[in-house]
Parts: structure tokens; sequence; C-alpha cells
């Protein structure tokens, strides 16, 4: 893998929660999205830096929506997944799954039952 | 929902027009099921976070680290040096030719590198290439101000290497000459204020400036070629140029 691609974690459920919402995914629904499927509430200013980055790296683009006025106004910015995006999660995601074979994370006899 | 005319000027500032108006449009829709106090909290967050990492930004906390450097560190380091350079090192006394050059490199690369490294850690982050040869020639040139014979051959030579060894390395060759234009950059503008105007204009009165503005001035300079080589030589095509899966 090009290491220049590498993910960081929170890039990757990004770009989850992108590729989850699809035509959908902006600020506000992608913070949901992440909350929902995680568990953590990011601070928005974390989410932009880590959508602004990606953009600069390619991985990311954006379309603009009409502007609401419970917005202010202001029109959505739309996230779409380019197809560098989408190479470089697939490589991370393999990475990951290429660690877990093998491994059964559920097992019982491994967590002392934490998990079963 | 309220008007923020200046904190969104302010915003777009660190984050650009579009991406500004879009992030004010989610806080606001964010805040209408928290509190107000929520949104200016999360506004002065996110301006922290984009902001931190803009060029001017980063020059300040760069010129700051410099000075600092200048001030406490190098004085330090110079204060419990050798009683005389002309022990024998690592080539023996006999070698002044090799020691020269590796000296003057280790030297004039560990001070450039004071500034241009905090410059691209808190531009560009430790994951960028750039960044992190920056911390590597600035660990190893660093050492040269103990002014002891060894420490100052073994930092000269291992200079050298690095750079041998990067010109070398096809990946690294690009982060090698953004960090050579940067340092060449702010060392141009010295020559120029304190050796080249003086004897071009000898017979006029060159007005006289302290060193912190002339080490302000070079190393403004030197960010900018850093930060425009930078954008040339490593950035990818903007991300409309590509494919949308």
């Amino acid at each position: 893998m090009n290491p220049e691609r590498t993910l960081g974690e929170f890039e990757q459920i990004v770009l989850l929660a992108v590729l989850r919402l699809g035509d959908e995914a902006y600020g506000v629904t992608i913070l949901d999205e992440i909350a929902a499927k995680t568990g953590r509430n990011p601070a928005p200013g974390a989410l932009y830096t880590t959508l602004h980055r990606m953009e600069d790296k390619g991985l990311v683009t954006f379309r603009d929506g009409s502007p609401t006025p419970e917005r202010g106004g202001r029109a959505k910015r739309f996230v779409i997944v380019t197809r560098e995006g989408r190479n470089a999660l697939a490589s991370a995601q393999a990475a990951y799954q290429s660690l877990l074979q093998g491994l059964d994370l559920l097992d019982a006899k491994l967590f002392g039952g934490a998990y079963a | 929902m309220r008007k923020t005319p200046i904190a969104e000027w302010l915003l777009a500032h660190v984050a650009g027009r579009d991406r500004s108006a879009a992030i004010m449009g989610d806080l606001e829709e964010l805040a209408a099921s928290r509190s107000r106090l929520w949104f200016w909290i999360e506004y002065l967050r996110t301006l922290i976070s984009l902001g931190w990492r803009t060029g001017g930004s980063a020059f300040i906390l760069a010129f700051v680290c410099v000075r600092f450097m200048y001030g406490t560190v190098i004085q330090w380091l110079m204060n419990h040096r050798a009683p005389t350079l002309m022990q024998a090192g690592l080539f023996g006394v006999y070698n002044l030719h090799v020691r020269i050059i590796t000296w003057n490199i280790s030297m004039v690369m560990a001070q450039v590198l004071c500034f241009a490294t905090p410059f691209v850690v808190i531009r560009f982050g430790l994951r960028n290439r750039l960044t992190q040869l920056a911390c590597a020639l600035f660990v190893i040139g660093i050492p040269f101000y103990t002014l002891r014979p060894w420490v100052m051959d073994l930092s000269g030579l291992l200079s050298v290497l690095i750079i041998a060894a990067v010109l070398v390395a096809t990946p690294w060759r690009k982060p090698l000459a953004i960090l050579a234009g940067t340092c060449l950059s702010a060392i141009a503008v010295k020559v120029i204020y304190l050796f080249l105007l003086p004897s071009v204009f000898h017979h006029r009165h060159i007005p006289w400036m302290p060193s912190s503005w002339v080490d302000a001035t070079s190393f403004a300079f030197a960010a900018i070629v850093c930060v425009y080589l930078h954008h040339w030589l490593l950035q990818r095509p903007v991300a409309s140029d590509r494919t949308i899966a």
C-alpha cells in the first residue's frame, strides 16, 4: 500500500459514514451517522478538519445543495467519495481483514466470556 | 436563526468562503436542538482546529520557536562547548577540508531548520514526508552547536549521508527539494541584506534592521517558498478533476 494514501482511523470512519449515507452525506448527517453507529460524538471541528484534509488528498469531493431557512439561508455541502477514496478505504480495510484472519474476536474463551 | 456575519467572515479566512458558509449552516442546524452557547463553543473549536495549521499561524508559532531556540537551547549548548575546536575529532586534525565541508552543511542546515522544522510540523503535520525529513535532519544537525569536534564531525557526516541517501530514494527527493528551496531562500534573503546590499550601495546609507527583523523577513520568505513548493511538488491535482466513484 502506498504510505501516502494510508488512512487514519477517523478518516476511515468518516469515509464509511459518507458511503453509508450516499447522496445525503453532509456535516450534520455524517455526525449523526457516526454517533448512531459507533457511539462516538466527534466535535464538528474534527469532522471538518478531516474532510478538508481528505479533500486536499483527493479522497473526497463536494457538491453544493440548495440553501435552506433552518441553516440561515446557507447551502448544504454534500460529500462524495472519489474513486481514490474508495481505493484507499478498501486498502485499509483489507489490511484490517488480513490481520483479523484466524482471530475469533467474539470467542468466549479468548475474552473470558465478556463478549460472549 | 441569527445572522453571524463577522464569525463567518473570520472562518472564511481560515477555511475559504464556500467551506465556511457550509460549516456555519451545519452549526446553525445542529444548534437548533442544542443551545446558543453550544453553537459558539463549537464555532470556536472549529475555528481553532481549522486555523492553527494555516500559513500565518504556522509562521508565527515557528518564529516563536526560533527565538526560543536561539535564545536558550543554542545558547546553552554553546556555553558547554569544548575548550578548543582543534581536537582530532572523527577525521583527525589533518583533514580540515572534510571538516569544513561537513561542518558548514551541518551548521547552515541546523540554523535554518530551527525555523523550518516547527513550521512544517504545524503546517503539514507529522505524517507528511517533508516534516519527517525536516525532523530527522534537525535532530542530527542541532548537536553541531555543542561545538565539540567529535559531535560536530559525527553530525556533519550523518547529515551528508542522509542527504545522499535521500537523493537515491525516489519518494524522498521532492521533500528534499522543498527543504533545500526553503533553506536556500532564507539564506538568500540574509545574504542579500547583510552582504550584497552593503557592497552594491556602499556609498549610500542602508537602513539598519535589528537581527530579529532580518530573521523574520528571511523566514517569512522561506515560509512562502516552502508552501508554494509543497503545493507544486507534493499536493495532488484538485479533487474536482478526479473521477467520482
